[in-house]
């Protein structure tokens, strides 16, 4: 292992980083706050945090918001599980059968560079604008990161596990199972995570663009009827969940993958 | 199927081994008509310089890779694919480390009998190899000497008749290195399996073995076979000064040396 | 070099092998659009989409708008570059700037910026601005972070040497942890550019009168198809020309590297 730099450099406790989080918070409302009530920056552009606060108060009181983040999560969390069961499998069957990767292999290799944006208007044009429609974008736009990273996980497995499992009895679909997808596990997470922040820029991205509810849509709704503090409180809103789902998604990972080396 | 006391439990006649190299497409010959045969309950070591075959021929007879041409014979019958009755152990021990101690150490024996038994069996492995107090660990706790500990315990859990060995000392210590070997004469003393135990050693193999096989340079043939006419148990310490035991070390390792130099190798 | 036939031979069978499946991709679709066993009006043909984007090359709106799309990447990914390398290299050398600053990353990493739109628009209007500053912010932070863990990686016996040499901090972060940092900084750059296109082409879709994303959204709204699917192949070739200047940019950079 390679030595770190000789900087003062050590790692921070969690305890400072949350407190130096809640330090930078409070700086960024402040000042978000003084720019807004001195004139700085006009008022119709930029509401003053106060306001948004309130607005966004009496939206979850109202159930306004968390109607519209249900309808986002639902659409994420149906694309995203999909795309996870589907792309590991492919992922881990073609690290393993060379007929499997000859044919997927160059497909993907194929359709990797179609920047995510792109499957936005063509599902649309399939697939219309509904729950579905977009259902399926978070499940196109995350689906190949998950494959790549189960793929090489499972293809990078060390032969001695392989053999070792197969000396003591494994059959193929036991070793499948029980230790090549174990192994690729770290990285498989990784590239779920992955998987994760992109499900959320398509997901806005599609509901912006498709309306029919969803907090992608509250933003860009607000924006349209002058409404400038809704469309900040849901912009906020959809920080605050995407944050928060990460967050969840990391805990998890530690958890599962408590036994590796290095934790993501 | 039951073995006569002296009969050959593994036999291997004429065997070739070609490897293709992708890069040229050109077959490269690792074993070139090897004959070897290990009676039961024999401890054989085997030497040779590196790239000389002696782990292909190991994993030949594990079942991991199959022979060009020749037969290998395992109780008579012709190798199979990996199975229990074949337990190895890698030099990078190959521990799950998903797994903790005992849970790699009850791989194995998973489907077998009752929770309860294999817990028992697992336990009396534990302590077997001393890591008693180490069993809910996960590998990457332990220091190295441990974990091939662990691993050689996983191999006897299901307790195979012969035991296949890869340098599993190799990647440890000098001073590990010893005591692991006197663990591996204590536990193999206690119940005689058949052990192939490839080492570049010449120390470790006069030490451990009841026959030493050294082999050529690729493509690896038998050179010598050797017995180790030393008496059991046997004690590092007294080996170390014994002039039997010296002179074996020396004439074993002027053959490991001649097969060096003929490769192209450095000594 | 000594290649017989057979090695010729066979390697013409590789190179098939590994394009089998596309050919056949390529083939169905064809054929489905042409014999109509889809609606051409939902997947047109391959060849009529290419036929079609080379039309639109011709009549010089496509080259347009890609050159439009290209400005707000190049010029939002060269500021996240000039800022948030040095923002990288500071935050692995001062421990003060690391603690400010890593909440803010911690925060902001997986956070959608798309979700900005509005915001980009409300400051920078609906032309090359709002474009510019959403690449900005969305290339930034793989560049601080990858910037970071290749920093902290230096081996400290470089710095030691180069110190003992005489070299000042300043040197010592330009002539000894850049380029010890480069391979991680391209790792992160790379997925700069990929985020970066994701956006620019999503920005466009949203709200803008050129750009690639424009051209796919308004042929999607004015139904014509075939410009739709022109307007993916030709984001896909962009992306994929400038995936491979990264990579070209990488070798001619990172020749002392394995």
């Amino acid at each position: 292992m390679r030595r770190r730099a000789d900087a003062a450099v050590r790692p921070r406790s969690n305890r400072d980083s949350r407190i130096g989080g809640l330090i930078s918070l409070v700086i960024f409302l402040v000042t978000w706050e003084i720019v807004t009530t001195t004139g700085l920056v006009p008022d119709d552009v930029l509401p003053r945090f106060s306001a948004v606060a309130t607005t966004w108060w009496d939206m979850l009181v109202s159930g306004e918001l968390v109607r519209q983040a249900a309808s986002s999560l639902s659409r994420q969390m149906v694309g995203f599980t999909a795309a996870v069961v589907f792309g590991v499998s492919l992922g881990i069957v073609m690290a393993r059968h060379r007929a499997v990767d000859d044919f997927a292999g160059p497909l993907i290799t194929m359709i990797l560079p179609i920047p995510k944006a792109a499957l936005i208007p063509l599902v649309m044009l399939w697939f219309g604008i509904g729950d579905a429609a977009k259902t399926i974008i978070v499940f196109l736009g995350t689906i190949l990161p998950i494959v790549i990273s189960a793929y090489h996980g499972a293809a990078s497995v060390d032969q001695v596990y392989i053999w070792s499992a197969r000396s003591m009895g494994d059959d193929r679909p036991t070793l499948l199972w029980r230790v090549i997808f174990r192994a690729a596990l770290p990285e498989i997470m990784a590239g779920m995570r992955m998987g994760l922040i992109i499900s959320f820029i398509v997901l806005v991205g599609a509901e912006m663009l498709a309306g029919q509810g969803g907090l992608g849509w509250l933003v860009f709704y607000s924006l349209d009827n002058g409404a400038y503090r809704v469309t900040y409180a849901a912009m906020l809103t959809i920080a605050a969940v995407s944050f928060g789902y990460d967050r969840l998604f990391l805990l998890v990972s530690r958890r599962v993958l408590h036994w590796a080396e290095q934790s993501p | 199927m039951p073995a006569a006391p002296e009969a050959a439990k593994i036999v291997v006649r004429g065997l070739h081994k070609e490897f293709e190299d992708r890069a040229t497409g050109r077959k490269i010959s690792v074993i070139g008509g090897l004959d070897l045969s290990v009676r039961a309950r024999e401890f054989v070591c085997v030497v040779g310089p590196s790239g000389c075959g002696k782990s292909t021929l190991l994993y030949i007879l594990g079942g991991f890779v199959p022979p060009t041409s020749g037969d290998v014979l395992i109780d008579g019958q012709p190798v199979g694919p990996p199975g229990p009755d074949r337990g190895i152990v890698f030099q990078e021990y190959a521990l799950f480390p998903w797994l903790t101690v005992i849970e790699n150490i009850m791989y194995g024996i998973r489907n077998e009998s009752s929770r309860a038994a294999r817990r028992a069996r697992a336990e009396q492995l534990v302590a077997k190899v001393r890591l008693t107090g180490f069993e809910h660990q996960y590998p990457r706790h332990l220091s190295g000497g441990m974990k091939q500990r662990v691993a050689i315990a996983r191999t006897l859990a299901h307790n195979p008749d012969i035991l296949l060995a890869d340098e599993p000392f190799g990647a440890l210590d000098t001073q590990t290195r010893s005591l692991m070997q006197e663990e591996l004469l204590r536990i193999w003393e206690a119940d005689r399996k058949t052990i192939v135990f490839v080492t570049h050693s010449v120390e470790e193999a006069v030490y451990l073995a009841d026959r030493v096989v050294v082999m050529t340079a690729r493509p690896g043939t038998i050179k010598a076979d050797i017995a180790v006419p030393l008496a059991r148990p046997r004690n590092f310490d007294a080996l170390m000064q014994a002039p039997e035991a010296m002179h074996l070390r020396a004439e074993l390792w002027r053959l490991v040396k001649e097969e060096v130099l003929r490769a192209g190798g450095a000594p | 070099m000594n290649v017989g036939y057979d090695r010729l031979g066979r390697l013409l069978l590789l190179r098939m092998q590994r394009v089998y499946s596309v050919l056949l991709v390529l083939a169905v679709w064809e054929w489905a659009a042409r014999d109509s066993v889809v609606n051409p009006f939902l997947l047109p043909a391959a060849s009529d989409v290419i036929v079609n984007l080379w039309r639109l090359v011709m009549e010089g709106r496509l080259l347009f708008h890609a050159s439009e799309s290209l400005i707000r990447v190049s010029v939002g990914l060269v500021l996240a570059v000039l800022i948030g390398i040095p923002l990288g290299l500071v935050k692995a050398r001062s421990r003060l700037a690391d603690a400010t600053l890593d909440p803010v990353l911690a925060f902001w990493f997986p956070v959608p910026k798309v979700g900005l739109i509005p915001l980009a628009m409300l400051f920078f209007g609906l032309g090359h601005g709002s474009k510019i500053a959403l690449v900005f912010v969305d290339a930034l932070l793989p560049l601080v972070i990858a910037t970071y863990h290749g920093a902290l990686r230096t081996d400290d016996r470089l710095v030691w040497s180069a110190r003992t040499m005489g070299d000042s901090e300043l040197q010592i972060l330009w002539h000894v942890v850049l380029p010890a940092a480069l391979p991680q900084i391209f790792t992160g750059f790379r997925l700069a550019v990929t985020v970066s296109l994701l956006v620019v082409f999503l920005a466009e879709m949203v709200a803008s009168s050129s750009g690639l994303g424009h051209v796919m959204i308004y042929a999607l709204r004015t139904l014509e198809t075939k410009d739709v699917f022109s307007a993916l192949v030709a984001m896909s070739l962009m992306a994929f020309i400038a995936d491979w200047v990264v990579l070209a940019l990488r070798r001619r950079f990172l020749a002392w590297h394995a």
